[in-house]
Order: structure tokens, then C-alpha cells, then sequence
């Protein structure tokens, strides 16, 4: 299926500003759709995205259909819970194992010594992470690929309904617009429901927690949470819509970017991606295959020299 | 004797009139930078100050002014401390000790209260009030006819806001639990910090004693209590995580021992524990020095530094520094690393008191039950 090719990431939207400015860019003639699973219980409080759009918006309300969904089918949420457990238990392990090898990484990226050349030690201890991070996917894939084959999630009966009904509900929609919030249960509301197979092609703009759940793989970051600092972790892949784009919503709050050693081991861990610094007034769009920083600030990425630089296109 | 500087040019002036004026505009206890001055007007021959700050005398003169009915006492606290205490008043010969006329704010505690002074920098945190907007959890009441006391418990559970029966919730049991909420606000702090993602919405067992002192200081019947009874109740009533992992137990004071007794005997079912002002009384020779309500006490600890074992995986510890039991709850914190378990330590200029735990829980919560602000982006 060839999903979205027209595409924009937005960091957060507490006015919805780079929001506007994104609708006006792509002035849509139809109706758009909205997921704000991520806010949970507090779903179907959208009015301000509402007023902001300026054109019908139709939210697909999946958060309470999961919860419609669950209550039909106890079977799907007890399996689930043991897909949960299993999961826990694969984080618990790996991030055990990342704090120590992220300890390791630091020390050696602060190392300075005189007579010796550290470079090959710094690459070595960096690409331990890459490694632990590469096994948690490759573990996690495993464990959802095996629920997937035993619990055949799209053939189920009443996901079948709710599928069908979303069918119905999104014919003519000429947008998806897909707001932040957790992104663990966007991505699964995401999966589950199949949204992207049944809006192939329209232009998304998502923000925030939505836009990391259509990255390839999905990375938590916060420098300084309330239980002290926080090493950057992976959860899963993600949708894979974004090329090599990693999102980093909200970043300038929750990374240290004057910190050059971590910045440098973020941006070498994830070498692969380009880190993109998504804050208020940043946009990237997608078209033709190309990304452009279009928001009324310039789009940032994180270098590996602990830098943090513009975004080039 | 530390004097306040305003106080200071004010009593040069030899006018009561224009210091009963000063009082009479401006808040009292004066802070002024790290000097606090403590103020009583009316009628007495002895007024004091009486405090629970370990290392000062118990009691503190107040100065009468030039024979007026105005008493002061300035004193120089190290920034951030947060301090209760009363005026021991004394007119003939009888001694009142009272609430702090002058000062509106009062601590609660199971004995009362007392009056509290914030001194400079110290914050007073906004997680733990009640905040409009804010998503209420709720009560439920479970019973327990316990074969253990040879009686029927009754513990409040604490609902987070949202509650779904799909989702599997971690549970906190705690110790002393209704004057948690009574005192430091425990359902407000819950309430704000799941409201803000730092921690994850929790199951929490309000557990209280029948008999605090003996129950609570390392006697069996607690900790089979908690284990055996306490807890398959609420794995039968609520969808918990039913590893350690999702468990944590709680307690402050008396509590703490409760707490460290109980993972001590049942290792492996609590991967958390959270211990505030624990009273970790032990002795390396000879007798303590503590009331006799201490002796299992100190039987306890004395036994449990000999074999300490693993009770749990993770501790938060935290201690007032105006406490006697700074010392112990210090010292435990090495012992406890050095046997492979990690802990994160507070401490804090203040006392023994309900206030002083309130203000370490965030700390403490965010620490043991990380919330999902790690996995949420508005």
C-alpha cells in the first residue's frame, strides 16, 4: 500500500499555530480526519483542533472504540496482557542492560587523556548500545508477529465491524490529521484498526506523540524526568512512514542541547536517522519524496558532533 | 543571639507603639534571608519557643520588649528548612503550649498540630493540593476478616481517575494509610502526579493499625497480615500486576519498620519499598537510649543488619534533618547499597512530621513508579 506521500511533522500544538499555517498550505476541499487516541479518556476533547482546521473534522474516535472493542472481545484483551507481560519483561531486561551500557558510553565520550586517541573505544562502547537497542526490535518484533499469527487481530469479528464502519465514516476524507498524547496507544489504536491501509494517499499531518508513531522505530527521550535523569530508550518500530526521519518532539524541553557529550551520543546512537528537533514553530514536509523545513522556525537536527544544527533538505 | 536587622533598628527605637504597628503590618515569623523572628503578644511571664529540631535545646526563651507585652526570638535556619512549633506560654504557674497567634498556618497531625514557618526557599509544592481540573481518583472500602489479628480490618483502596478493568495497575500499599491522607494530602499528590503522567495511575491500599506500636514494630502477624491477607484481596478484587515488580510497600516512622520488617520476611514480593523517617533504631553494643517502645525495634535492626539479605530491589529513603533519626536512616543507606540494592536517598530541613513526607513524595513515587511522561508527547 503506498501510504501518504504527502506528509507533515509538527512538534507540539498548544495553539495549534503551526497547524494553521500547515492547513493553509495544503487548503483542503474535504473533510479531515482527526485521531487524538493518544489523549485516552479525554478523546473527544478536540474542539479547539476544530476550530483550528476551519473545515469538517471527523474523529475516528479510537480510543473509545478500543474500549467498545475490549468489552466485546475479553478474549483480545487477556491475550493482549500476556503480549503486555511479555513485553515488560523483555523493557525490564533491556533497560537494565542499557543503563550500564549508556554509563559505559558516557565515560568514554568524556575521556581525554593525552597521550591516547580515544575514537575507536567511544565507536565501540556506542555501537554496544546499537546492538542492545537492535535486539529489543528484533525481540519485540518476534513477540508481535507471533500475536499477531495467533490472534489474526484483523480477521476478528468485531474488529471487522468497528473496520468497517471506519471505512464508512472516512469515505471522502481528503486529510488525516493525527494529534500527540501517548504514543504507545496511537501506534496500537494505528495497528489495530488498520487507519493507514484505509486512507491510503491522503496528505497527514501529525504532531507531537503522533508523529513518532509513524517513524520506523519509536524512541522515548527526556534528559530530566521527575525520577532523575533518563537515558533515551527504544519501545518498537513504529508505522515506517517516515524515511530516515527520528522525531524529537518538545526537545529544547526535554533534551539537553547545550549538553555536546549527549547530544553527540544521541546523535550517534541513532546514527542511521536524521534526529529532528520538532519544537512549537518547526514543520517538516514531505513531497515528491523530499523533505523541506516549511515551519516558521527552521527545522533542527542533532549532529554527531554534539552540535545541534539546521536542517538540510 | 542571632537578632532580626529590622527588629534590631525597631527596639533601638525603645517604642512599643511603633513595634506592636510593625507587627500588626507584616507577616509573622519575620523571614528576613536566613534570620526568622518568632513574635508573641499578650499577657505572660514566660513565653518559649518549643520545637522538635533535634540538636537545640527543646525549649527557647523569647526576649520580653522593655517590659511591654511583646516577646521575640530571632534564629538563623539554613535555607530551604521548614519548621514546626508552638509557644509554650506561661502565666502563674501553669505553662500553655499554643498555636503561634500571629501565624495562620497550621500543620495537622494525629496529636493536632502545630504552627509552621516556611523559611527562605523553601517551596511549598503545588503537586500536593487539590487542583481544579484535575482528575479525582475515588475510595472503595474493602473489609478483611483477618485470621492473623484474630479480627476484621477495614482498608480503603484509592481508585485512580480512569479506571478501566482491562488495564492491569500497579498497587502501592501503605502503611498508617488514612493519616496519609489526612495529613499529607496522599490522594491529591496521587491525583496530580498521574494527572501529569509522572507517575502511572496506581492501585493504593490504605492500610491502618489496630495497635500502631506493636503491630507496626516487627511483629509477625503485620507482615503475614500484609502478604497472606492484605494482598490476595486485592489481586481477587482489582486487575493488578500480580509480579513484584508492580508492587510497592510504604510507611513512614513506625511505618517504615512495618515496611522494611514485612519485605525482610517475605523477600521477592515487593520490589519496591518507600521509607520515610524510618525509625531504624539499632545498636552496636549494649543498650539503646530510646523508650522502651523501641526494644523490637532495635532487636529488629540489630537482627536484620546482621542478615540483611535482598527484602527489595529498589528503596527510596528520606529523613528530615531535624530529626534524631537522621543518624540511623543515614547510616542505613551505604548498608543497603552495599548489599546490592538500589536507593535514592532525601533528605531535607525539616522534622518528623506528615508535611515532611508529603513534600519527599514526588521524589519518591516518580522515582519507584516512573509515570508515562517518558512515553507522552502533547
Amino acid at each position: 500500500m503506498n501510504h501518504a506521500s504527502h506528509l507533515f511533522l509538527l512538534g507540539p500544538q498548544p495553539n495549534h499555530a503551526s497547524l494553521r499555517a500547515v492547513l493553509e498550505r495544503v487548503r483542503p476541499h474535504s473533510p479531515l480526519g482527526l485521531i487524538t487516541a493518544g489523549w485516552e479518556a479525554e478523546e473527544a476533547k478536540d474542539e479547539s483542533i476544530r476550530t483550528a482546521a476551519g473545515v469538517p473534522v471527523t474523529n475516528l474516535a479510537l480510543f473509545a472504540r478500543t474500549e467498545k472493542l475490549f468489552a466485546d472481545d475479553p478474549e483480545l484483551i487477556r491475550q493482549l496482557q500476556v503480549r503486555q507481560d511479555e513485553l515488560r519483561h523483555l523493557r525490564d531486561a533491556y533497560n537494565d542492560r542499557l543503563h550500564l551500557l549508556l554509563k559505559a558510553a558516557r565515560l568514554t565520550i568524556r575521556r581525554k587523556e593525552s597521550l591516547v586517541e580515544f575514537s575507536a573505544e567511544r565507536e565501540s562502547a556506542i555501537d554496544m548500545v546499537r546492538q542492545l537497542d537492535q535486539e529489543l526490535l528484533q525481540r519485540t518484533h518476534q513477540v508481535h508477529v507471533a500475536f499477531e499469527e495467533k490472534l489474526q487481530i484483523a480477521q476478528r469479528p468485531f474488529v471487522r465491524k468497528h473496520v468497517d464502519e471506519l471505512r464508512q465514516i472516512t469515505e471522502g476524507i481528503g486529510g488525516l490529521m493525527i494529534a500527540g498524547g501517548h504514543v504507545a496507544i496511537i501506534l496500537n489504536r494505528l495497528q489495530i484498526f488498520g487507519i493507514l491501509d484505509l486512507l491510503p494517499n491522503v496528505p497527514i499531518i501529525a504532531w507531537s506523540g503522533g508523529t513518532m508513531a509513524l517513524s520506523r522505530q519509536i524512541v522515548f527521550f527526556h534528559d530530566s524526568p521527575p525520577q532523575g535523569p533518563g537515558d533515551a530508550e527504544v519501545l518498537r518500530a513504529g508505522m515506517n512512514l517516515l524515511d530516515s526521519i527520528l522525531p524529537l518532539p518538545d526537545a529544547h524541553s526535554r533534551l539537553h542541547l547545550t549538553d555536546q557529550a549527549r547530544v553527540a551520543l544521541f546523535a550517534r546512537r541513532f546514527a542511521e536517522f536524521r534526529c529532528v528537533v520538532l519544537d512549537e514553530n518547526i514543520v517538516l514536509e514531505r513531497s515528491d519524496n523530499a523533505w523541506q523545513s516549511v515551519g516558521s522556525e527552521p527545522a533542527l537536527c542533532l549532529d554527531a558532533s554534539g552540535m545541534v544544527k539546521e536542517f538540510a533538505s | 543571639m542571632m537578632t532580626s536587622p529590622t527588629l534590631t533598628k525597631l527596639t533601638k527605637e525603645k517604642s512599643p507603639e511603633a513595634l506592636r504597628i510593625f507587627i500588626e503590618q507584616n507577616k509573622f515569623p519575620l523571614v528576613e534571608n536566613s534570620i526568622v523572628t518568632f513574635v508573641f503578644m499578650g499577657p505572660a511571664e514566660r513565653v518559649e519557643l518549643r520545637h522538635w529540631i533535634y540538636g537545640l535545646p527543646s525549649s527557647l526563651p523569647l526576649t520580653r520588649f522593655d517590659n511591654s507585652d511583646i516577646w521575640y526570638r530571632s534564629m538563623e535556619f539554613p535555607s530551604k528548612s521548614r519548621i514546626e512549633y508552638k509557644f509554650g506560654v506561661t502565666r502563674g504557674d501553669h505553662e500553655d503550649w499554643i498555636y503561634d497567634p500571629l501565624n495562620p498556618n497550621v500543620a495537622r497531625d494525629p496529636f493536632g498540630g502545630n504552627s509552621v514557618v516556611h523559611c527562605q526557599g523553601y517551596v511549598d509544592p503545588e503537586w500536593s493540593y487539590e487542583i481544579s481540573g484535575v482528575a479525582q481518583g475515588s475510595f472503595e472500602s474493602l473489609e478483611i476478616d483477618s485470621k492473623q489479628f484474630g479480627d476484621r480490618r477495614h482498608v480503603r483502596v484509592y481508585v485512580p481517575a480512569h479506571f478501566r478493568e482491562y488495564r492491569r495497575y500497579r498497587l502501592l500499599i501503605v502503611h498508617d494509610g488514612d493519616d496519609y491522607v489526612r495529613f499529607s494530602r496522599l490522594n491529591h499528590v496521587l491525583d496530580n502526579l498521574i494527572e501529569r503522567f509522572e507517575i502511572p495511575p496506581l492501585i493504593v491500599a490504605l492500610s491502618n493499625p489496630h495497635d500502631r506500636i506493636r503491630e507496626y514494630a516487627n511483629d509477625p502477624r503485620h507482615a503475614h497480615h500484609i502478604v497472606e491477607e492484605l494482598l490476595p484481596a486485592l489481586e481477587s478484587k482489582y486487575p493488578l500486576i500480580t509480579e513484584s515488580s508492580g508492587r510497592c510497600l510504604m510507611g513512614a516512622s513506625f511505618g517504615g519498620i512495618a515496611t522494611l520488617s514485612t519485605a525482610w520476611k517475605f523477600p521477592g514480593v515487593f520490589d519496591c519499598l518507600l521509607m520515610q523517617s524510618g525509625s531504624f533504631a539499632f545498636t552496636d553494643i549494649g543498650d539503646h537510649s530510646r523508650s522502651p517502645v523501641f526494644d523490637p525495634v532495635v532487636k529488629f535492626m540489630n537482627k536484620f543488619r546482621e542478615e540483611p539479605g535482598v527484602p527489595a530491589k529498589q528503596m527510596f529513603v528520606s529523613c528530615g534533618v531535624y530529626e534524631s533519626l537522621i543518624y540511623e536512616n543515614r547510616s542505613l543507606v551505604p548498608f543497603l547499597r552495599s548489599h546490592g540494592i538500589d536507593v535514592k536517598f532525601e533528605e531535607a530541613y525539616d522534622g518528623h512530621n506528615w508535611e515532611n513526607w508529603r513534600n519527599r513524595l514526588r521524589t519518591g513515587l516518580t522515582w519507584l513508579f516512573p509515570g508515562p511522561l517518558w512515553v507522552t508527547y502533547m
